[in-house]
């Protein structure tokens, strides 16, 4: 089996096309894995080029200056996407919303506390420190299920 | 986030100005005369012709819109947190609409002008008081959640 990479700057979403004879077992697994990697992992810039991240690894994603960062446990990386695409992209049981210009990953809250003029902080794993608005707090809580 | 302004300052206007002419209605009701009074006339006195003074009123009241429209983004800035966001709301609103609403309607005493911002500061302090209690009643579910999730985790 021959593996060929296209490079088209005009090509807005990755398509991935097997060129065969006949449907056989090894070509549907090779489908199948196509697929589940593309639900579960997410495509990012770093200085490095390229890389695949797991959704799971994913602690926050947040927009400054118009761009959108991924961040994980490891490093920051520059998202592909717009913050509203990942968020119809992205699986809504793991990620919740806590601002305008940022989505979490609920595994990854620790703890929240309001301060006395009001601020709403979000402890996230690694001691990332962010802020939630007031009107994403009554669906943060909808979304854990309280 | 362009398309977003450019929305809200078209709906804003829209919203503003249909209000404006809501409370006209009432204004009209109000100083009972024997026809509609599109304008009240202290207001109608600064300009030539009646349609100029309505179309004034309108752009004025629809300004207000576009304001109030804008000003609901500053409660999106999270880093603010509620007592900033609400300040920076009360005053940038007031510094528009109050001095419209005082050259479009209002008898022009001090002790109405005063009325007038302090039911507005009124509002405002009740609602932060409201939105603070629930958000820290909210805040202390979620960590009660998160602490048994964590303790569910360990085991």
């Amino acid at each position: 089996m021959k593996v060929e990479v296209s490079i088209d700057p005009t090509c807005k979403e990755p398509k991935v096309i097997i060129h065969t004879d006949k449907m056989t077992d090894e070509i549907e697994h090779l489908m199948q894995s196509i697929a589940s990697a593309e639900v579960n992992t997410l495509s990012v810039f770093s200085d490095r080029g390229v890389e695949f991240i797991s959704c799971g690894d994913i602690v926050r994603i947040y927009t400054e200056q118009k761009k959108v960062f991924v961040q994980t446990m490891v490093g920051i990386y520059i998202a592909r996407l717009r913050l509203y695409e990942l968020v119809e992209k992205l699986n809504t049981q793991m990620f919740v919303r806590i601002s305008n210009a940022e989505i979490v990953n609920r595994n990854m809250i620790k703890h929240m506390d309001i301060s006395r003029t009001g601020t709403i902080g979000v402890e996230l794993t690694g001691g990332i420190k962010t802020y939630a608005s007031r009107r994403y707090v009554t669906k943060i809580k909808k979304q854990l299920g309280i | 986030m362009r398309k977003d302004i450019l929305i809200r300052i078209l709906g804003g206007f829209i919203i503003g100005a249909v209000l404006g002419q809501i409370v006209q209605f009432f204004v009209s009701l109000g100083i009972s005369q024997e026809s509609y009074v599109w304008v009240v006339p202290e207001f109608q006195a600064l300009f030539e012709s009646e349609t100029m003074a309505i179309m004034t009123q309108v752009v004025l009241t629809g300004l207000i819109g576009i304001t109030f429209a804008l000003a609901a983004l500053f409660f999106e800035i999270a880093r603010w947190g509620m007592l900033k966001q609400y300040i920076v709301h009360f005053f940038v609103t007031a510094l528009i609409w109050i001095p419209i609403v005082v050259v479009l309607w209002m008898p022009k005493t001090m002790a109405n002008i005063f009325s007038l911002f302090a039911s507005f500061l009124g509002t405002y302090v009740v609602t932060w008081l409201l939105q603070y209690k629930l958000s820290k009643r909210d805040i202390e579910k979620i960590n009660a959640m998160l602490i048994e999730r964590g303790d569910f985790h360990d085991n």
